[in-house]
């Protein structure tokens, strides 16, 4: 078998690295496939807590490229989905105490037997930035849309294209539908203007993310989260399916009394400020 | 001296339209030679120069000031055009500058008496040895190379042509022109001696003109926050409002950026625009 390596970056933080690699790393086995995710943001480790696996580390990655321990030792296998297996970042240390080429060695022997290795890069474009994209054959770049994240995605997206990865697409994450229909958030299609890149998924913001993460059941499982079913269609995008990619529309009202609002034609919003 | 027609030509090149010209003279024969075929070519074409300004490009090397009276004289004299000014390739003129800056340093370092008395425009050896900085005369500089500017070989010189969108971090820099078949995004820098053309959209940094040149020029299909320089001007767009990325009344406006009264003035492209400045928008 021979998979291939997707990082997952964004230059910025905070714009849902590690929520989308968990999210992905799962759909993607959810379609069975083989997937390893491997957590490389050392020191400020998170994909084991949004996967609910902390509690299981027994060896990190830097075990496994110092020698400490066997790659089989360190693959954490998912509570959830079947062939999704974890390799977690240490605590204790920092970026410097891996090499892109250890990396990448690990890397092309988890490819050897998984369908899918994917990346979680750390934010910044130093160290962590340059091992966790030097093994990468393809990049899924996350941003949110605004400003600040899409100016560092731009200077991430020119420096992959300057690397050996050799295609990068683009997640923007935590679109509001709203925002954007009264013209105070970028839409998509402004975004992907500006970077001159695919898209791979539009994903919409949903605070059952937070939920999720801090249950450490990602939301893909959620057959209710709009956002879970996005990483879903991404993850069968990632695999070959060809499914439309279609901006988020504003989820319908829910509650019984929204209904009745609706009905009588208050608006959430507008009845939240009376 | 026998000339024929085919080395007049080949020495002095005319390039240009209407009330605009260049002569580039060759670089690589005596200015004597240049000024006779200058005035060969010159009575042949007598009712083609009735009036306007030409530039004489010198293409490779610093003239003396004698030696560019000559040219000016010759010109100037034979025809109704007046001469606006002297070009040489910019990297030429500051191998130039910085030679003499040397010369001029190592002078200074051995405490050998200067004498002020030097007639500017005298020989190369002559001059060095006979002026002085910082007295608040002209220094030898800008005696010999200040009727010079950069930038001879501006629109013939090779320039660069960018296939794509420059990135936040990327940094560009050419000597020459320099062409962008996407856009400049926020982050990243362009640089070039000579114009910049965008064909697409500005948001980043671009500096024309980089060598010196304050007659170079940016053009782009659209801007939005742009920063401008422009040789040794620069313009900082902040005063339009915080940009959401949707398109604003004037974002799809192509724009002429150029040196004007001290600064970086930006005026939207219009299609007659090159028609409304004489044929050639580059000239001022």
């Amino acid at each position: 078998m021979s998979g291939k390596t997707i990082v997952v970056t964004s230059g910025k933080g905070g714009v849902g690295k590690t929520t989308a690699t968990a999210n992905v790393g799962a759909a993607l086995a959810l379609r069975s496939n083989r997937v390893a995710v491997v957590d490389t943001d050392i020191g400020l480790r998170n994909l084991d807590v949004v996967m609910g696996l902390e509690n299981r580390i027994v060896y990190d990655l830097v075990d496994v490229v110092e020698g400490h321990c066997r790659i089989e030792q360190a693959l954490i296998k998912d509570k959830h989905a079947g062939e999704l297996y974890l390799i977690a970042a240490a605590q204790t240390r920092d970026k410097d105490c891996i090499t892109g080429k250890q990396l990448i060695g690990l890397c092309r022997r988890l490819e050897d037997d998984f369908d899918y290795v994917i990346v979680d890069c750390p934010a910044g474009i130093e160290q962590g930035f340059k091992n966790a994209i030097s093994a990468a054959q393809e990049a899924l770049v996350v941003t949110t849309p605004e400003v600040s994240a899409i100016r560092d995605a731009d200077r991430v997206i020119g420096l992959l294209y300057a690397s050996s990865v050799r295609e990068a697409k683009l997640i923007i994450n935590r679109i509001k539908p709203e925002m954007v229909r009264q013209g105070n958030m970028m839409d998509a299609s402004d975004v992907l203007e500006t970077l001159a890149v695919d898209a791979i998924g539009l994903v919409p913001s949903d605070d059952r993310v937070i939920t999720a993460t801090n249950n450490g059941t990602p939301v893909v499982y959620d057959p209710t989260s709009p956002s879970g079913r996005e990483f879903v269609r991404i993850a069968a995008r990632i695999d070959g399916d060809h499914i439309p990619i279609i901006a988020p529309v504003e989820e319908p009202p829910t509650s019984l009394m929204d209904k009745v609002r609706n009905l009588m034609g208050i608006n959430r919003r507008t009845s939240a400020h009376v | 001296m026998p000339t024929n027609v085919t080395e007049t030509q080949a020495l002095v090149q005319v390039a240009g339209r209407g009330t605009r010209v260049n002569f580039k003279i060759d670089d690589g024969v005596p200015v004597d030679t240049a000024c006779q075929a200058l005035l060969e070519h010159l009575n042949r074409n007598k009712n083609l120069y009735s009036s306007g300004e030409v530039v004489v490009d010198i293409g490779r090397r610093v003239l003396r000031e004698d030696h560019r009276a000559e040219i000016r004289q010759v010109i100037e004299s034979k025809s109704g055009l007046t001469v606006k000014q002297f070009r040489c390739e910019p990297d030429i003129l500051e191998q130039e500058r910085q030679r003499i800056t040397d010369l001029l340093e190592a002078q200074h370092a051995a405490h050998r008496p200067v004498s002020n008395g030097a007639a500017p425009g005298g020989n190369v050896e002559d001059a060095e040895e006979t002026q002085s900085v910082g007295d608040g005369r002209p220094t030898v500089n800008e005696v010999l190379v200040g009727g010079i500017v950069p930038g001879g070989e501006r629109y013939g010189s090779p320039g660069l042509i960018v296939r794509g969108t420059c990135r936040a971090g990327e940094v560009i820099d050419v000597a020459g022109n320099l062409v962008i078949l996407g856009n400049v995004n926020p982050g990243a820098q362009v640089s070039a001696g000579g114009d910049i053309l965008v064909f697409g959209e500005l948001r980043g940094h671009a500096h024309a003109g980089a060598s010196g040149d304050a007659t170079a020029t940016i053009i782009a299909m659209s801007t939005t926050h742009p920063r401008l320089r422009i040789a040794g001007y620069a313009r900082r767009d902040d005063e339009s409002p915080p940009n959401f990325g949707h398109r604003g009344p004037d974002r799809d406006i192509a724009v002429i950026a150029r040196v004007r009264n001290g600064s970086v003035h930006l005026a939207p492209y219009r299609k007659n625009y090159a028609l409304d400045h004489g044929g050639n928008p580059h000239e001022r």
